[in-house]
């Protein structure tokens, strides 16, 4: 098997609302343009009902390509904890003090990723079949129910597309969830912890004078170490970027329409989409 | 232990009037984008809280969220007929033992001066409403060395009531907690994850806010006519539309949370579908008066994984020719109901069905019910007898 076809996992992470935290500190909760690897191995953890503090060796050894269908756009949502008390009857700040003023309405504010459409493939190095094996099942049958970063996010629609012995081959030509570009060509960008020159790309989907995603772009820090409460680690990792120019066909846009090319696709390519059990 | 059918998902369509349910800090209605439209959005947090107040009512269960639980137990022992000193020492003492960092009250004549035994935990606890009566009873259990004890008066006291004991109470659990789950960071062991996952809701379709401009005539001036204009301007946001809403329980989580005890998990399921029907953020209510139900309420029991149908209205849906969205977004949601299970097939669903003002047939969305109490009653009857045979 050539570094090309590897055999993994395609997910489809879609939903009104998604949230994929770096740097969250106290009363900040940001997110990503993206799905952080942190995010997505807790989703496979949290699938297979590994609780916080297990053992997350094998899963921080997948590969993670992410196709930005809909890189979607920034929502700062504000949350108020504690309104209308006294300060004194309020919660302790991070510092151990008190909040001054007459009402201490403790301010939180939640950036989420709304409108965004990612589809990701999970590969394994070396491939790792049994592995991929149990998160598929996993992802079919949660042990506790799945969401996009935070729980107020849950996924809409398949979120698991199948199991492709060339998973990188798939990740490029599936329908993409977004309107046929209206101007010319839109790019569709790829993010990887992997080099990208190997995507398999079709003909004229590279622009140009455009980056072939052979050398990082810069580095995440979102490689989990252990999801422990109070232990929480992350180390950094290269990020991987690449843009190619799709084919305006590829586009099947929105909701219901979306769903049944991706079925036809999926039946095409693959006969056992998640819930079929064949 | 129980090994229950796994997932009731629930799906809500209702049409909200003119009105502003959740507001971000500059009081304008919350916003979202999707399918490049925007969207009025309640967020997740809002409406579970209005949905947990329900909750607690119908349950006839309170959970207690406080930084007082001292003085609550002081009260108690006042009551039982100890006397006042006493009483405020015992609930010093209790809170002191709660294995939370605290402070003393402050005086209220003087801010400078701490009340002896007016105990206040750095950290809520959050706790059933006859935790107290349990730390009261502990605390009778050591009335003479109580009697005995010195005073609480600085954070560094110590309680002379057994730490392990007062945890293990603060660690107790009733059914809004085994249901919407708990963080407590500071006891070992008492956070509950929650099995119930809540979205947030947003309109079917695109909604423009409104800037509602208003004046506040002046009475006085407007009796005496003798000058012109208002006394107060300002104007205030709202907007109306369709929302799609949707929650998801997890039984087997559940069922985890309270242990074995079939009754309990159906009286807390019941009352949660029922809560999150007819519950509405209060936000603005003397304002608009928006208190409406549900159009459409859509309930599956699934044995394989949760199913939001939110991407039905990624397309935003258009007014019907006659205007309108609820009938447009009925139509919608079986639409996508229907492509979601030719895709991943129907295996995992155990029953569905749906209740509406609609009379039409809706295929998609399962087996029609007269009412929303019949539709949580029959999927109940499936999601729990299927509990039994998966027992048997």
């Amino acid at each position: 098997m050539s570094d090309t076809t590897k055999a993994g996992l395609l997910l489809r992470l879609s939903g009104p609302l998604q949230s994929w935290g770096e740097r969250s500190h106290f009363n900040e909760r940001d997110t990503a343009r993206f799905p952080t690897r942190s995010g997505v191995i807790g989703l496979l953890a949290a699938a297979l009902g590994r609780r916080r503090g297990e053992n997350i060796d094998d899963l921080a050894r997948l590969s993670l390509t992410v196709r930005a269908d809909r890189p979607g756009v920034l929502l700062r949502d504000l949350h108020t904890v504690g309104g209308g008390l006294p300060p004194k009857a309020t919660v302790t700040t991070a510092e151990g003090k008190k909040r001054s003023g007459d009402t201490t309405t403790l301010l939180t504010h939640r950036t989420y990723l709304a409108d965004a459409v990612f589809t990701i493939a999970l590969t394994a190095i070396p491939d790792n079949t049994g592995l991929l094996t149990r998160t598929a099942t996993a992802l079919s049958s949660p042990q506790w129910p799945p969401y996009l970063g935070r729980r107020s996010c849950p996924p809409e629609g398949p979120l698991l597309l199948g199991r492709f012995d060339d998973a990188l081959h798939h990740l490029v030509h599936l329908p993409i969830a977004a309107p046929p570009p209206q101007h010319g060509p839109h790019g569709i960008e790829f993010l990887s912890d992997h080099p990208l020159d190997h995507l398999p790309t079709p003909e004229d989907t590279c622009p140009p004078d455009a980056e072939t995603g052979s050398h990082p772009s810069g580095e995440v820090n979102d490689q989990p170490l252990n999801f422990h409460p109070r232990q929480r680690a992350y180390r950094a990792r290269p990020l991987y970027r690449r843009t190619l120019h799709l084919p305006a066909d590829q586009f099947t846009g929105l909701g219901t329409d979306h769903l049944t090319s991706l079925a036809t696709y999926l039946h095409e390519h693959l006969n056992h989409p998640e819930g079929s059990h064949r | 232990m129980l090994t229950p059918a796994r997932f009731i998902d629930i799906h809500v369509l209702q049409s909200v009037p003119f009105a502003n349910l959740n507001r971000d800090d500059t009081n304008s209605v919350k916003t979202v984008q999707y399918g490049n439209t925007l969207r009025t959005r309640v967020s997740s947090q809002s409406w579970k809280r209005a949905i947990r107040s329900v909750f607690e009512d119908r349950i006839g269960q309170a959970a207690l969220r406080t930084r007082r639980i001292g003085e609550r137990v002081t009260r108690e022992l006042e009551q039982r007929g100890w006397p006042a000193e006493l009483a405020q020492r015992a609930g010093g003492h209790t809170a002191a033992a709660s294995g939370i960092k605290f402070e003393l009250a402050k005086s209220s004549g003087d801010a400078k001066q701490t009340v002896p035994n007016k105990v206040l935990t750095n950290a809520m606890v959050y706790v059933p409403e006859a935790a107290v009566a349990e730390l009261a009873d502990l605390a009778e259990q050591h009335r003479e060395e109580l009697q005995q004890a010195k005073d609480i008066k600085k954070p560094a006291d110590k309680s002379i009531l057994p730490v392990s004991t007062v945890e293990a109470v603060l660690r107790s659990r009733n059914g809004v907690i085994n249901l919407f789950g708990r963080m407590l960071a500071e006891i070992n062991d008492a956070g509950v994850d929650g099995a119930v996952q809540v979205a947030h809701a947003l309109t079917t379709h695109e909604t423009d806010v409104e800037l509602d401009y208003f004046s506040a005539v002046d009475d006085v001036t407007a009796v005496w006519n003798d000058a012109t204009g208002s006394g107060h301007m300002g104007h205030a946001e709202f907007s109306a539309g369709t929302f799609y809403r949707y929650a998801t329980l997890d039984l087997r989580n559940l069922v985890a949370n309270i242990g074995d005890d079939p009754q309990a998990a159906r009286e807390l399921t019941t009352v949660f579908l029922a809560s999150f029907i007819t519950s509405l953020p209060q936000a603005k209510k003397n304002s608009t008066a928006p208190h409406t139900i549900p159009d459409l309420v859509h309930l599956s029991v699934r044995t394989d994984r949760p199913l939001s149908y939110a991407a039905a209205f990624e397309k935003p849906v258009q007014a019907s020719p006659q205007g309108g969205f609820a009938d447009v977004s009925r139509t919608q949601l079986a639409a996508y109901a229907q492509a979601a299970n030719t895709l991943l097939g129907t295996t995992g669903i155990l029953t569905s069905g749906w209740a509406s003002l609609e009379t039409k047939d809706l295929t998609g969305l399962g087996e029609r019910r007269d009412s929303f109490d019949d539709l949580i009653t029959t999927a109940l009857d499936t999601a729990l007898t299927h509990t039994a045979e998966a027992n048997a």
